[in-house]
């Protein structure tokens, strides 16, 4: 089951990289590799990752085992999420919690990690350059580094490579005037191993499984909010939820993918002016707004206006625990 | 025109003319005129004190009614500044961090995303958007 899925997934990312359109940037050959090799992958390594908030950054490490479609990641002893567990197929990412004793199942996201890259490059909407800069010796590995910027040269990520199995030892994002927005960088990188297949199941008795459903459902009992989510005949799983603040106004945040597509849908208490949401997104994401039972609903994605409204129209009331 | 001359001469309009000549001569009453002019004096006057009342009190009516209106819009929403204040920073939150959903999984790939991260530390109740990064073009 798993090696027809590898195929046609390596198939897909070859016709991806290889149907750009004229006005596309070239895609180097290291990251078709990359791209190419994804699915197929084995090792075993530490990496520290980086997340800026604000004026904040959360630094942590994680020990990765990967085989092909498989992945499972664990945190090292004295760190805050030591004991947490995450095991991914090729459908569902399943996270242990120790502390809760909770087994939280959301979809598989590795895949999007090159999809979202390999589609900008494809669709040449963002005007992208990639182009190739000076590696870096990371992890003990020489890479070869790609410089994916804006036409005015402003960097936008810096990916380093490992040529010979493809695989992204570093990479770093960047916001508009040049500050890091996040990272990840390997500091032990141990190819083609034989890892034990037992490390990716992740099953502990009396654990309870919790669902992103489960999850929107009791935040919206929390928070006041109607239960109302996506239907999943519209392509998208939903796969996280959360209540964000501004200005002491609560809104809920719902985020679903289809692949490398992620869409976002807020509800919140107060208006929300779609126009200027749309001057804000600067074309690169759509908006659609409605009111319903006192509630307004907002959608926001890479896809077009009447596509938007279409999946308004699947948005309805959830389905209990 | 022969025809008519004679017909002025006529018997019946000499008798005609005698009867008019006979008839006494009525002067015209001064005091009835006089009351006519009072009356139409006061009539004229209270015509002027209701065009002024109209005048006065229509434009005065729509000024009223204007107002109310106005408070009764005020009253029911938020000062326009505040409202667009808060909208702005709303919207401009709502797209950043759809765009940071949006990116996240280029870093995270399986591992801990940045919301999973800032859960630990600030609790699963909420995070405060002005927090979070723009990561605007990515």
């Amino acid at each position: 089951m798993i090696r027809p899925l590898m195929t046609v997934t390596t198939f897909a990312a070859a016709l991806i990289v290889s149907a750009q359109p004229n006005d596309a940037p070239a895609v180097p050959e290291i990251l078709r590799k990359a791209i190419a090799s994804s699915p197929h992958q084995r090792y075993f390594g530490h990496l520290v990752r980086e997340f800026r908030h604000g004026a904040e950054v959360d630094k942590h490490e994680e020990i990765v085992f990967r085989d092909g479609q498989w992945t499972r990641i664990e945190f090292p002893e004295g760190s805050k999420f030591t004991g947490q567990v995450i095991v991914e197929n090729h459908r569902d990412r399943r996270h242990y919690f120790p502390d809760r004793n909770v087994i939280e199942v959301m979809p598989a996201r590795r895949e999007e990690a090159l999809g979202r890259l390999a589609r900008l490059a494809k669709s040449g909407q963002k005007k992208l350059k990639i182009s190739l800069g000076p590696g870096e010796v990371v992890a003990g590995f020489k890479t070869e580094q790609v410089v994916v910027s804006d036409n005015e040269g402003n960097v936008l990520q810096r990916i380093f490579i490992e040529p010979k199995t493809g695989t992204l030892l570093k990479r770093k994002l960047f916001d508009p005037v040049g500050a890091p927005v996040g990272s990840f960088e390997f500091t032990q990188f141990s190819p083609n191993g034989r890892i034990d297949p037992s490390l990716f199941t992740l099953g502990r008795k009396g654990a309870k499984v919790v669902t992103p459903d489960d999850k929107l459902q009791d935040l919206c009992t929390a928070n006041g909010f109607v239960f109302a989510k996506l239907s999943e005949s519209s392509g998208y799983r939903l796969e996280h939820c959360r209540i964000n603040k501004v200005g002491g106004d609560e809104v809920l945040m719902q985020i679903y993918s289809s692949g490398p597509d992620k869409l976002s849908l807020f509800q919140s208490r107060s208006g929300v002016n779609a126009s200027r949401m749309e001057r804000f997104a600067k074309d690169e994401f759509h908006v659609f707004t409605w009111n319903r039972e006192g509630k307004t609903y907002t959608l926001v994605g890479r896809v077009t206006d009447e596509r938007l409204q279409d999946l308004a129209r699947l948005v309805g009331p959830g389905t209990g625990q | 025109m022969n025809n008519i001359d004679e017909c002025l001469e006529s018997e019946g309009q000499e008798a005609m003319r005698q009867l008019v000549k006979a008839m006494p001569e009525d002067s015209l009453s001064m005091a009835w005129r006089s009351s006519l002019n009072e009356k139409i004096l006061v009539s004229a006057t209270k015509q002027k004190r209701r065009r002024w009342f109209l005048n006065a009190m229509i434009p005065s009516a729509g000024v009223t009614v204007a107002c109310g209106l106005a408070l009764l819009v005020m009253a029911r929403t938020p000062s326009p500044t505040a409202v667009s204040g808060r909208n702005f920073e709303m919207e401009k939150s709502m797209v950043s961090a759809h765009r940071m959903a949006d990116v996240s999984t280029d870093l995270s790939g399986a591992g801990l995303g940045p919301s999973e991260t800032s859960d630990v530390t600030k609790g699963p109740s909420g995070t405060d958007w002005n927090d979070e990064a723009d990561v605007e073009t990515l």
